[in-house]
């Protein structure tokens, strides 16, 4: 553990020893009551009383300094008495838990002080001991605050001191004075964190020190080097953040090691396993396919196969229309798509489905044959198209049909209505078509897209932003003809890439944490367990058996995935998320009966919730769809358990996994989670590495070679054959995602240009690049980044003041990533629980098909465009604060500093749009911006003093039922939506100019493409 | 202004196809007909193409609002009423006394008494049990009451979206499975209007009509340099839209100066220009409009009347009676009343007992919600509870029932089943509406 210390010696002055579950009463009656609180916790039940005037218990107490009778649980280095969170616990598989409370906090460090008075400042949460060679110097007693809510606001003016930091919500202070004596001594801080089942946190911890006629307090132990005002106590903290990321890094690697050689035995085992499978070999392709690796033979050949198909075909339509027929496939089938399908495809507007011959002819609704071979007459398709009725004609909407296409779809039935659809499988390939070929069917592939537009692409589908300003400079300057595979990698090791999947799994793995005490659905945070997961480039198997496990801490880790409050089984919401994850089996039919569409029966679902269970289940009764709602029903649903039918643990998928792993790699082959997790990521699965593989391709292209993604029984595969190839490359190379990332993001067919015709045959076959729209994350993180703004947001909590127990309330922390929003949802519809700057942000990302709650899984979000969408960005608070040129805005200083106009306005297209701005773009920004350009500063002497920002008392649960704590967040959000006054540095005129112009790059449509 | 054109046609067209199909051909496969009859619905249908809801946040006390009972002393915690009763313009129903606008009314309302549920210990269940009109399942994300009338209506004139939500966003008052569409638009304060709609205030039209010629330029460029897929269009064509949009109609409906100032005054503080503002919403072709009340700052806790919560309660009463007879009156006057159910909800009731420190708890085993106008026979109460309105005596309304009666009050179904994915939901969940008020 001591290992673990990051950096001693001077620098970190500071000892700090922690001591967890330190309760002082321990009642072996109590003690069995947790356990059973624990039990049924873990199960996501949230029976606990939820009135929100409930009492608080008797506070928990803590074992007293002095008579500690073990060695401490953990011990590290501060840089000084200032501590703004507990290190990061984790266990032996490196999965992140909680410190046991009630923990005693103990900070000590040798120090010496200069001979003369010194006042001495102690803020703490929880009470608290100062300590001289053992000697009390002061102690500090927490804040009496009940738990209700009902506790008065405080007032600001007690907070407040110039000099020093504001006070953090709930903190206490004390300041003693102290005669020094110039000798060194011995000082001690000691205080409780995580009583009573609150948060292990410590709020603003920190002693202070001001010396014989100094008026600022610095930290204790720092040498006078950090002043302990706001502006002080933030850089402090973001130096101690970045040490304290190393030392949590360090620590779950390290704790992990054992585990980490398992896994190594495990992918020693897949090598071998797989070693044994037929290879795939990829496909040779002709000299019209431009390849860059394996993944785009299997591509090519598709793409081959199609043209000769479409060769093929149209000799075929040649011949019929020689002869006087019409043609399906060409001009039958497209007047259907455009017109009809819209409606009567999966929709079955008034029952009606006209995408096969067989539906077509039974009809609809309205109990006609829509379709009577050889007698269009008699065919009610031909009266409605035909007709002059506005109440029946169809289609009702948009343009009516031509006199050409009634003509050829009544000769069309005359001739007997032929239905001729082309043959999916590939055809047995005797020659590769030409270039010529190819272009002719509309089936070349495009060429690759340009440099900038490549380094946009893979930067947003990697760290989920647009490049900056350095990351362009450098791919510009690189001459090397492997430059994007060398970006590539470059991107690959970024951190950022953690950030970019988290969200993903959020949606797929229905991550659905509340701020507001749990209800239904809700989930643990498990999003800081996948960051940490991919920061460590976690392989995926072992990925998804943490997951299954359930590990660590339910608020932290893994754990959490296995909550799911106010549900009746919630580990059958589970076993639903994970057969749609990551093994395709949808189940959300399962849940309650046998399903009507899919061959999964309901007593599946539930073997694989008892697995996860580690029991049999017992079917809940309202988990049965009562026999007298499916009377009547059409009888698709079926179902074949009982309520409280006992379902065993046991693997129900057989077809997909038929035996897990060798003896020899199960630990504890007794235990039916492992069980569960080795039948999912063992490499004899033939669905897991697949699904994975078609994930990430989903991602990168905008569709899987599987859609929808997590529904794979009645699903055609558009490359077999590349799935599986990729699928061994997972498994064979240690089921490293990076791997395969790193083969589909060199590609020629990652790397083409955009398709821009609409042709949904040549999109399926990937002969261009789809553009896909940013994600809302994408937007929301890559606006900041464009501008230089860091998100602007109050931490993601009710309970600031840290009165309420955890499993009331969470805190999300502060965001710096959009991932790292939650559901503001305010079901109390009360003033005082909003959170007005988050709220800005949670607007935007719910614009673009974020969803800040997730009930269940989301394998495809809501991509439709809405006008909310630009609206937002024209208009919303969050453009607003991006655009406006504050005294505080990094763009300001951008703008104030000397240059050409023509430097600043390509600048800014770079930052915004990723490219300079072209010849008529540039004119038309130097034209705004130039007038008023050269005395665009406001001189020093001239210049207005600044306003400072209004303060507010905190509002928290304790105090949000009082009147003022209501007022005060309706005057925040009025503050957040007045927005930052604009810079006293700039001159109006030229200043709203450049807002303006910045203002348009953000807005257009360009910025939230992924290009 | 054209109403209900979209849905009456489509209406037609539905019905001209069966007679069609009946006349011409009567061929229906045995084995279809079966499966694609639907039994006609046996409910009575309403008059109303709008709904407004005003909601209480927090759970209003019935006992001390629309069903008073024998009055109670908080100190020395004798349950009962907190406030005396007062007539009103119907014969043999009180208020209480905080509610002598609403009282005069009384004609035009209908206090449904008994309505009653099971969820009482969870704000947010409970909400959600009244806005979604059901209890939670573990797989289905239910659509709110809004969303439904949305995606059954959709909005009654172009350029409207059908469902506006005044007060703070949530999941229970959103779309569920029935997606993006049927969701709000929402404004939290009627001064700013809504989110994301208004440019800020030092944007005045000389900047706006710069920003959109550099915009403008920048859109054109775009799509010249050979951008013109799909998406691309797609997103260029919501752009157009929201442009117009922002110095639409649409957007001087928010403008409540247009209105006479005695007007205004009538409908009182925020939460009054909130109602005013959702009759003008109403009035353009909004179907369904929520206006919160949670103006907590009037007495801290909202309607959510633990301990100190109580005092001030009378504040929150009278405000809500000043704005919603004002509203009444103000619908009546511009003949939208018949066409408009006003509905005041709330979470739960309070129970007639008191706290420690004079508060109340929560009760939903009874608690009232109102009707209001929408071509409903009014001046009644429905159902009857105890002598301290702890339990019902006579004709319960269960939550189902509740929103089968604003369903049919709609013209919407409530047998109707909307679809989550293959899995058929019904609107309602199995409620019968309260067919006094649809007689006759």
């Amino acid at each position: 553990m001591l290992a673990a210390d990051a950096g001693s010696g001077a620098l970190f002055s500071v000892r700090v020893e922690l001591f967890e579950d330190m309760s002082a009463k321990k009642d072996p009656a109590d003690e069995k009551k947790g356990e059973e609180t624990k039990a049924s916790d873990a199960a996501g039940a949230n029976q606990e009383s939820n009135n929100d005037d409930a009492v608080e218990t008797v506070e928990e107490q803590v074992v007293v300094a002095g008579s500690i009778e073990k060695d401490p649980d953990k011990v590290y280095r501060a840089r000084a008495f200032g501590f703004h969170r507990l290190p990061f616990k984790y266990d032996e598989t490196g999965v992140r838990e909680l410190h046991k409370g009630p923990m005693l906090f103990r900070a000590t460090a040798t120090l010496t002080l200069d001979k003369g008075e010194h006042r001495i400042l102690i803020r703490t949460r929880d009470d608290a001991k100062f300590m001289m060679d053992g000697d009390l110097l002061a102690t500090a007693t927490a804040l009496k605050i009940t738990a209700d809510g009902h506790n008065p606001v405080r007032d600001i003016a007690e907070q407040a001191s110039p000099m020093i930091k504001d006070f953090a919500p709930g903190n206490v202070e004390k300041i003693i004075s102290l005669i020094a004596d110039g000798r060194p001594h011995t000082f001690t801080l000691e205080t409780t964190v995580g009583r009573s089942g609150r948060r292990p946190e410590l709020g603003t911890l920190a002693v202070a020190i001001a010396g014989p006629g100094e008026d600022a307090f610095t930290l204790l132990g720092s040498d006078k080097n950090c002043v302990f005002s706001n502006d002080g106590w933030a850089d402090y903290v973001n130096a101690e953040e970045a040490r304290y990321a190393v030392m949590d890094a360090q620590v779950r690697r390290g704790r992990s090691l054992q585990e980490t050689r398992y896994w190594q035995k495990r992918h020693a085992y897949a090598k071998q396993w797989l070693g044994e499978q037929d290879a795939i070999t990829p496909p040779l392709v002709g000299n019209a396919i431009p390849v860059r690796n394996a993944v785009d033979r299997f591509i090519g050949r598709r793409i081959e196969d199609a043209a000769l198909r479409r060769i093929d075909r149209e000799a075929a339509e040649r011949a019929a229309r020689s002869q006087g027929l019409v043609v399906f496939d060409a001009e039958i089938q497209p007047i259907l798509a455009s017109n009809c399908l819209k409606c009567h495809g999966d929709k079955e507007k008034g029952d009606l489905r006209l995408d096969s011959r067989e539906r077509a002819i039974l009809g609809g609704d309205s109990a006609g044959p829509v379709l009577v071979a050889g007698h269009p007459e008699k065919s009610l398709l031909i009266k409605l198209v035909t007709s002059d009725d506005p109440d029946i004609y169809m289609p009702p909407k948009g343009r009516r049909l031509s006199k050409r296409e009634t003509d050829l779809l009544s000769r069309w039935i005359e001739q007997g209505a032929r239905w001729e659809v082309a043959d999916p499988d590939p055809i047995a390939a005797s020659r590769h078509p030409t270039a010529a070929e190819l272009t002719v069917t509309e089936l070349l592939p495009l060429t690759v897209t340009d440099d900038l537009a490549f380094l946009r692409r893979v930067t947003l589908d990697t760290v989920g932003v647009i490049p900056g300003l350095t990351e362009i400079a450098a791919f510009q300057a690189d001459g090397a003809t492997n430059k994007r595979s060398k970006v590539i990698d470059r991107l690959l090791r970024d951190p950022r890439w953690a950030d970019h999947w988290v969200p993903f799994w959020q949606d797929v793995l229905a991550e659905n944490p509340n701020i507001v005490k749990p209800n239904l659905n809700n989930t643990g945070a498990f999003r800081w367990w996948i960051h940490e997961s991919f920061l460590d480039n976690k392989p995926m198997d072992r990925f998804v058996t943490d997951l299954i496990q359930m590990r660590g801490d339910r608020y932290v880790g893994p754990a959490g995935f296995g909550m799911a409050t106010q549900n009746d089984a919630p580990m059958a919401a589970k076993a639903h998320i994970l057969g749609g994850a990551f093994l395709g089996v949808q189940m959300k039919c399962a849940r309650c009966h046998d399903a009507p569409f899919h061959s999964v029966k309901q007593e599946d679902l539930f073997n694989i919730a008892a697995m996860l269970e580690r029991k049999p289940i017992n079917i809940p009764a309202s988990s049965i769809v009562p026999a007298d709602k499916l009377a009547g029903r059409r009888a698709l649903v079926t179902v074949s358990l009982k309520p409280g039918d006992s379902i065993a643990p046991v693997w129900p998928f057989h077809q997909i996994s038929e035996s897990p792993l060798p003896e020899s790699l199960m630990r504890n082959g007794d235990d039916p989670r492992e069980m569960l997790a080795a039948h999912m990521t063992s490499p004899a699965n033939a669905r897991f590495a697949k699904v994975i593989v078609n994930w990430v391709w989903k991602r990168y292209f905008g569709r899987g070679f599987v859609e929808p993604a997590n529904d794979w029984e009645n699903a055609d595969i558009t490359h077999p054959e590349l799935l599986a190839f990729l699928a061994q490359e997972l498994v064979g190379h240690d089921y490293d995602i990076k791997h395969v990332c790193r083969l589909i993001l060199n590609s020629h067919t990652y790397q083409r240009a955009v398709l821009q015709k609409t042709d949904a045959q040549a999109a399926a076959l990937f002969v261009g690049h789809r553009r896909r729209r940013m994600t809302a994350e994408q937007i929301v993180d890559s606006l900041h980044l464009a501008t230089d703004r860091q998100i602007d947001c109050e931490e993601l909590n009710m309970d600031h003041d840290g009165r309420r127990p955890i499993k009331q309330f969470i805190n999300l922390g502060t965001p710096q990533r959009a991932w790292e929003f939650t559901s503001l949802s305010n079901e109390r519809d009360r003033p005082s629980l909003t959170l007005p700057h988050a709220q800005v942000y949670v607007d935007v990302l719910e614009a673009y098909g974020w969803n800040g709650s997730r009930q269940n899984p989301i394998h495809q979000r809501d991509h439709e465009t809405n006008v909310l969408q630009p609206a937002t960005l024209a208009n919303g608070i969050m453009s607003q604060r991006l655009t406006r040129l504050s005294d505080d805005h990094p763009l300001t200083g951008l703008a104030m500093e000397t240059r050409e106009v023509g430097e600043l306005v390509e600048i800014l297209f770079l930052k915004t749009l990723g490219r300079p701005p072209d010849e008529r773009e540039r004119e038309t920004y130097i034209a705004l911006l130039c007038e008023g350009y050269d005395d665009r500063v406001i001189p020093e002497s001239e210049r207005s003093s600044p306003q400072r920002p209004r303060r507010y008392p905190y509002v928290s649960w304790s105090n949000h039922l009082s009147s003022e704590a209501n007022e005060i967040k309706d005057a925040i959000a009025r503050d957040i939506e007045a927005g930052a006054p604009p810079t006293r540095y700039l001159k109006t005129e030229w200043r709203k100019n450049m807002e303006d112009g910045l203002w348009a790059l953000i807005n257009s449509p360009e910025m939230v493409f992924v290009p | 202004m054209k109403k209900n054109d979209l849905s009456t046609r489509a209406m037609g067209r539905r019905q001209f196809l069966a007679a069609v199909g009946a006349g011409t051909a009567g061929m229906i496969l045995g084995s279809r007909s079966a499966w694609a009859a639907k039994p006609a619905t046996p409910f009575p249908m309403g008059k109303a193409d709008h709904c407004i809801m005003l909601w209480l946040g927090g759970g209003a006390c019935h006992v001390d609002t629309w069903d008073p009972k024998r009055k109670g002393n908080a100190k020395t915690r004798e349950p009962g009423s907190y406030y005396d009763a007062i007539p009103t313009a119907v014969e043999g129903i009180q208020v209480c006394e905080h509610l002598p606008r609403s009282a005069a009314i009384m004609d035009r309302l209908t206090i449904v008494r008994t309505v009653n549920h099971g969820t009482i210990d969870e704000h947010g269940a409970a909400v959600n049990r009244m806005h979604t009109g059901r209890a939670t399942s573990g797989t289905v994300i239910y659509p709110s009451i809004g969303s439904i009338v949305a995606h059954e209506r959709g909005p009654g004139d172009e350029g409207v979206p059908p469902y506006v939500l005044i007060g703070y966003p949530n999941l229970t008052r959103g779309p569920g499975f029935l997606g993006a569409r049927a969701g709000y638009l929402y404004l939290t304060d009627t001064e700013a209007g809504p989110r994301g709609l208004m440019p800020p205030p030092d944007v005045d039209a000389s900047r706006m009509n710069r920003r959109r010629a550099l915009l403008n330029g920048l859109r054109k460029n775009y799509i010249a340099r050979g951008n013109r897929d799909e998406a691309v269009k797609n997103y260029d064509i919501g752009i157009e839209a929201s442009m117009k949009l922002a110095g639409s109609s649409f957007m001087s409906i928010f403008d409540l100066d247009e209105e006479k100032a005695a007007l205004r005054e009538s409908y009182g503080g925020e939460f009054g220009q909130r109602c005013l503002l959702a009759r003008r919403l109403v009035q353009s072709g909004v179907r369904f409009v929520e206006v919160s009340h949670n103006l907590n700052f009037i007495n801290g806790t909202g309607w959510d009347t633990h301990k100190s919560g109580q005092l001030k309660q009378h504040g929150l009463i009278q405000e809500l009676d000043n704005a919603f007879a004002a509203l009444i009156l103000d619908l009546e006057r511009h003949n939208l009343l018949d066409r408009t159910l006003v509905v005041i909800g709330t979470e739960f009731g309070r129970p007639p007992e008191f706290d420690n420190e004079g508060g109340r708890g929560h009760h939903a085993k009874a608690f009232s919600v109102v009707l209001a106008g929408g071509g409903l026979n009014h001046g009644r109460a429905v159902g009857e509870t105890d002598e301290l309105g702890k339990r019902i005596v006579h004709t319960p309304v269960s939550v189902p029932d509740l929103f089968a009666t604003i369903f049919c009050t709609m013209k919407i179904d409530p047998a109707k089943e909307l679809y989550d994915g293959d899995r058929p939901i019904p609107v309602s969940d199995g409620g019968v509406p309260v067919t006094q008020l649809f007689a006759g």
